[in-house]
């Protein structure tokens, strides 16, 4: 049976919405290659390792989770997982820093 | 008495007319609504008969209720071929004073009629009603006929009343229905007749003068002298 | 409205002519011929069932939208409000250090930040009014962050994979510019994720509303397909259709009643009127001749001016008795058009009772027949009471008229929490059972009644008074004899009084 316009009508606006919301107005970067974020670097996670050594030598009372952070963040990094390394070692920085001197 | 017709119809008016006249009344006659209210509002009459269909444009209540409007007073005995009881009612609400149905007998719109006139004149409560030698004291409820007490039910009493308020009026067997029992369809059989005849074994058998006189095709009347 | 009521007039077909020539006619209500359906689209667009389902399918789709951008919104948009609340109260911090210790102090706590960013999603750029970097985690100002308190998403890269951030550019007051941002596309992919879903969806819904509306509009055809079949089954001439009930007591079926009880009265009525002019045919032919015959040969045979009188007088008393018969047809169709049922009022029957038994008494006593009435002192009616007096007359004279000399006529009368009943008994000749149905038929006269006057109107006035009060008659058999009840319901509010 011929469905009338008015059911097609029907279907087509929610979608023509949705696919409206899906288009971003966002002005995609024009440059050929997206800016790189310098956090992820091995070289970040050998400055974060010698930060967490600074602060473990300064602090009184180091948590044990800070040693076991550090030693897997280094062995991360040197396995070539550096956002998983930065990332460990970042937490062993905040556990010190909230344990605090 | 002097009697205003307001009908188109021609035949039915000429024979009016003509019977009323023949009756020894005096007779106007109108066959238009606009007549019919210019001659009743302005001239005086005893009673009018009125037809509700009227041509002119004024049918025959609203010449009623101008009249009515104006205080006329007069008795209306109001003529139609509508006989539902709603109309009926709107004609008597109207200010008619009674209302007869098409085809009618003669006899019975003269009887009417003529009881019209009785509704103009009230002279008061009255207490005891004679015709001839026969008294009728509505206080007392009792009849007397040439000094004898005459012994009536009830509705015999009401029967007789009726009659003698009538007197030397014709009463037709609807009148009496109406009047005296506010039965207001024909039963088809001569129960009235009956009710009559019982009223004159007491009122007229032990005398030696009738009152109760039989009017042919008509109905009763109460008067010494046989119709 | 007290004429016979005008029917349905169809080509070839006349009905009796009602006795009231000067009233102006009303409209005859048409029965609406039933087209059959146009499969157009005009048609379409006009049928209450595509409406109907167009309405249902609208509503589910607008719920389903509307449902749909609430969820996007609370879930999609709130990831992303959050981020900018996040960027927003980082710039609040990072500008109060700034005014605390100046550029150094924003250099240190920028480090400190991302030292200590767990979530690893934090972004910062601070340049010199030249573009040239100076802290932060961003290799170089991306070109196309020109406004500040403007949001910019755009693509970064993150130890070779490229990855999405969210960006927003502050520029300090010594020409320093700031870049604040999150990386936000494990949220991007959740929105996507998320909007698909919903727009799926969507799609579906659309779907189901459509198949939904096809069978709303199926189903409400279906209802009313069954009352248009049997209106054009009827429009057709086939009257003894009736709509059928689905049993459910809904409000389909009630509609269905209402137009069943309103067919079963036209037939009624329809009934009525056959009868009318059938008897007009048959019945009153008879009188009608008679009277001619009786003027024709007076006005041949006649020699005397008494004869003719005489004659004459016998024709109109013939043409009375016709009229008579008229009127009372006239009245029975008064009565069933039930215009009278508005001039309904509480009334006591006992005195009414009384005046009955009271009139018919002496027609009773002069046949030797005796009227006996047993009724209590108060019986509350509710109904027309001329016209209850007229049926209860009628009733009694049948009585009387068919008694033999020496018989008992009861006249009683009972009041009942529901209704009142009133019983006439008679011990003539009696109905006999195959013809009680069709006595209250208009000029049904019993064998036994051929004889005596009357013209067979009496129990049709008393049948038409019963159902215009929507009560009953019933003619019972009373060995020997005839015993008719008649009963009057109480009115819906007896309680109210």
């Amino acid at each position: 049976m011929k469905l009338p316009a008015h059911l097609y009508a029907l279907v087509a606006v929610p979608l023509s919405v949705g696919l409206g919301i899906a288009v971003m107005p966002s002005p995609v970067a024009g440059q050929a290659m997206p800016p790189q974020v310098t956090t992820d670097t091995p070289q970040y996670c050998l400055q974060l390792l010698d930060q967490v050594s600074e602060e473990v030598r300064v602090s009184a009372h180091p948590p044990q989770e800070v040693s076991n952070l550090s030693t897997e963040g280094q062995r991360m990094c040197d396995q070539g997982q550096t956002r998983g390394g930065i990332m460990r070692l970042r937490r062993a920085l905040v556990l010190l820093r909230n344990t605090g001197p | 008495m002097r009697i205003l017709v307001v009908e188109d119809d021609k035949d039915v008016a000429g024979f009016v007319v003509r019977g009323l006249k023949e009756a020894g009344h005096v007779v106007e006659h109108a066959d238009n609504g606009r007549d019919g209210l210019f001659l009743a509002a302005s001239e005086t009459f005893d009673a009018v008969i009125l037809d509700r269909m009227l041509p002119g444009g004024i049918d025959g209540l609203k010449i009623l209720e101008t009249l009515r409007g104006q205080k006329n007073h007069v008795p209306v005995l109001i003529l139609s071929a509508l006989a539902e009881v709603d109309e009926r009612v709107k004609g008597l609400k109207a200010g008619g004073d009674d209302y007869l149905t098409k085809p009618f007998a003669f006899a019975e719109l003269l009887a009417r009629v003529e009881a019209l006139s009785l509704r103009g004149k009230s002279e008061g409560p009255l207490t005891k009603l004679v015709v001839e030698d026969l008294e009728l004291d509505l206080l007392s409820r009792q009849v007397k006929r040439a000094g004898q007490k005459i012994d009536l039910q009830p509705r015999e009493f009401r029967l007789l009343e009726y009659l003698m308020r009538h007197a030397g009026q014709v009463v037709t067997r609807t009148m009496l229905l109406e009047g005296v029992w506010d039965y207001h369809f024909d039963p088809q059989t001569n129960v009235i007749d009956v009710h009559v005849s019982r009223l004159r074994q007491k009122v007229d058998k032990p005398f030696p003068t009738p009152l109760i006189q039989t009017v042919r095709n008509a109905g009763y009347m109460l008067r010494a002298e046989p119709v | 409205m007290g004429r016979v009521l005008p029917l349905p007039l169809r080509e070839g077909e006349n009905v009796a002519a009602t006795p009231s020539p000067a009233a102006t006619p009303s409209s005859p209500t048409t029965v609406p011929s039933a087209a059959p359906p146009r499969r157009s689209t005009l048609f379409l667009f006009r049928s209450a069932s595509f409406r109907f389902a167009v309405v249902y399918a609208v509503l589910l789709a607008a719920s389903a939208a509307a449902l749909a951008m609430f969820l996007w919104w609370s879930t999609a948009g709130l990831l992303d409000r959050q981020t900018e609340a996040a960027i927003h109260a980082d710039a609040q911090g990072l500008s109060e250090r700034w005014a605390e210790g100046g550029l150094p102090a924003l250099v240190l706590t920028i480090e400190d930040r991302l030292a200590g960013n767990v979530d690893d999603d934090a972004i910062y750029l601070l340049t010199d009014p030249m573009m040239r970097r100076i802290a932060g985690n961003l290799e170089r100002w991306p070109a196309s962050v020109r406004q500040p308190a403007a949001w910019y998403e755009m693509p970064v890269r993150r130890a070779g994979i490229t990855s999405l951030a969210r960006l927003q550019r502050y520029d300090l007051p010594n020409g320093f510019h700031l870049l604040i941002g999150r990386d936000v596309q494990v949220r991007a992919q959740l929105r996507t994720l998320l909007t698909d879903a919903l727009l799926w969806a969507l799609v579906i819904v659309g779907a189901m509303a459509t198949a939904g509306a096809l069978l709303v509009r199926s189903l409400f055809r279906r209802t009313l397909a069954n009352v248009s079949a049997t209106a054009t089954a009827i429009a057709a001439g086939d009257f003894a259709q009736r709509v059928k009930l689905s049993g459910r007591g809904d409000e389909f079926d009630q509609l269905a009643e209402t137009i069943n009880d309103m067919l079963d009265r036209i037939g009624r009525l329809m009934d009525g009127v056959r009868q009318v002019s059938n008897a007009i045919a048959h019945d009153l032919r008879t009188p009608i001749t008679r009277a001619r015959t009786r003027l024709e040969d007076a006005a041949l045979h006649a020699h005397t001016p008494d004869d003719l009188r005489a004659a004459i007088e016998r024709a109109t008393a013939d043409l009375d008795g016709i009229v008579a018969v008229f009127q009372a047809l006239m009245r029975i169709a008064e009565i069933e058009a039930g215009s009278r049922r508005s001039a309904f009022c509480r009334f006591d029957l006992a005195p009414l009772l009384g005046d009955v038994a009271e009139l018919y008494g002496a027609v009773a006593e002069d046949r030797q027949v005796s009227l006996v009435v047993a009724a209590p002192a108060q019986i509350p009616a509710y109904g027309d009471r001329d016209l209850v007096q007229q049926a209860i007359a009628n009733l009694v004279d049948n009585a009387v008229k068919f008694s033999p000399a020496g018989g008992v006529v009861r006249l009683r009368a009972m009041a009942h929490p529901d209704g009142v009943e009133i019983v006439v008994a008679d011990q003539g000749p009696g109905i006999p059972a195959g013809d009680r149905a069709r006595a209250t038929e208009r000029f049904f006269r019993g064998e036994a009644a051929r004889s005596t006057p009357g013209a067979g109107l009496g129990l049709a006035l008393v049948q038409a008074v019963a159902l215009l009060h929507q009560g009953s008659l019933r003619l019972e058999d009373a060995e020997p004899g005839v015993q008719a009840t008649l009963t009057l319901p109480a009115p819906d509010d007896a309680a109210a009084g």
